[in-house]
């Protein structure tokens, strides 16, 4: 089981998102407002310092909504910089939608924060994120959530499920055996393409 | 075959268009290198791309470069990435 405490250290999205970097019901007047409960939630997991909450707002008024990722979901996040501490995600659920300015997935109701102190050390649990999201039944069950740690628990039950349902899988020959970080995301991207 | 993943910082929505196309080649049953770059290289990487994905948004950014562009709405609904990259590479 060395690779399993191997991907633990290297951290699953659940250890980057700590129920501490989760506000649930969150009401906001505006897109900004939104991106900024989100980047608080960042600084309040540790992962950010508050100057990376005005980089995430600078990169919207800079690139525009393109960020807004798919219905109802914003990805809010800056380039790597001095305000990033740690890899870290937060979530933010909105109490009433907000509009960002995009042309097909407007209004928001999920805004995903991401801090990235390099361009690679987030990758697997932003896959994992994604994948997380893409189900209509969890993104609903995320949006239900009444606070933060029930939330936390759908991520952990999710990545639970996700390892059980991997663990069979090695009697055929996917790369990394199933057992590491990128086995696993392996197994589970062809399962989820089997479904779509 | 080269296709390029154009979002504004190449790290975040950039990544997500990387992983849902490599899982919708895998789908079609072709293989392609997949680069990400962000909205400020974009056009340099482009000269040797066959094929670029990216944001209704950020295509409007890249007007005019050789490869054929392919947007995507929802950069986490597989069956669209599939659905658009197959129809752009012939297999739909």
């Amino acid at each position: 089981m060395r690779s399993l405490e191997l991907a633990a250290t290297e951290g699953p999205l659940s250890s980057r998102l700590p129920p501490e970097a989760i506000r649930v019901g969150v009401t906001a007047g505006d897109w900004r407002a939104a991106v900024r409960a989100v980047g608080e939630a960042l600084v309040a997991s540790g992962a950010t310092t508050a100057a990376y909450t005005d980089e995430m707002i600078a990169t919207v008024d800079a690139l525009g909504p393109y960020i807004v990722i798919a219905p109802g979901i914003a990805l809010a996040h800056a380039r790597p910089s001095g305000a990033v501490r740690r890899t870290g995600f937060a979530i933010v659920t909105l109490a009433e939608p907000v509009a960002f300015g995009h042309t097909e997935n407007d209004p928001v109701r999920i805004v995903v924060g991401l801090a990235a102190p390099d361009e690679t050390g987030h990758v697997d649990a932003l896959a994992t994120l994604a994948d997380f999201l893409a189900d209509p039944d969890r993104q609903r069950a995320l949006l239900e959530a009444h606070d933060p740690a029930a939330i936390h628990a759908l991520v952990l039950a999710y990545e639970r499920g996700r390892d059980d349902g991997a663990a069979p899988a090695p009697t055929r020959p996917v790369e990394g055996g199933g057992e590491t970080d990128t086995g696993a995301a392996e197994t589970k991207a062809e399962r989820s393409g089997g479904i779509a | 075959m080269k296709i390029l993943a154009v979002c504004g910082m190449g790290l975040g929505s950039g990544l997500l268009l990387r992983m849902q196309a490599e899982k919708a080649l895998r789908t079609l049953g072709v293989q392609a290198d997949l680069e990400v770059a962000d909205i400020g290289t974009a056009r340099a990487a482009a000269q040797t791309a066959d094929l670029i994905i990216t944001s209704n948004e950020l295509a409007q950014q890249l007007q005019g470069v050789k490869p054929k562009i392919v947007t995507i709405s929802n950069f986490i609904d597989l069956q669209e990435m599939v659905t658009k990259l197959g129809a752009a590479l012939g297999k739909g």
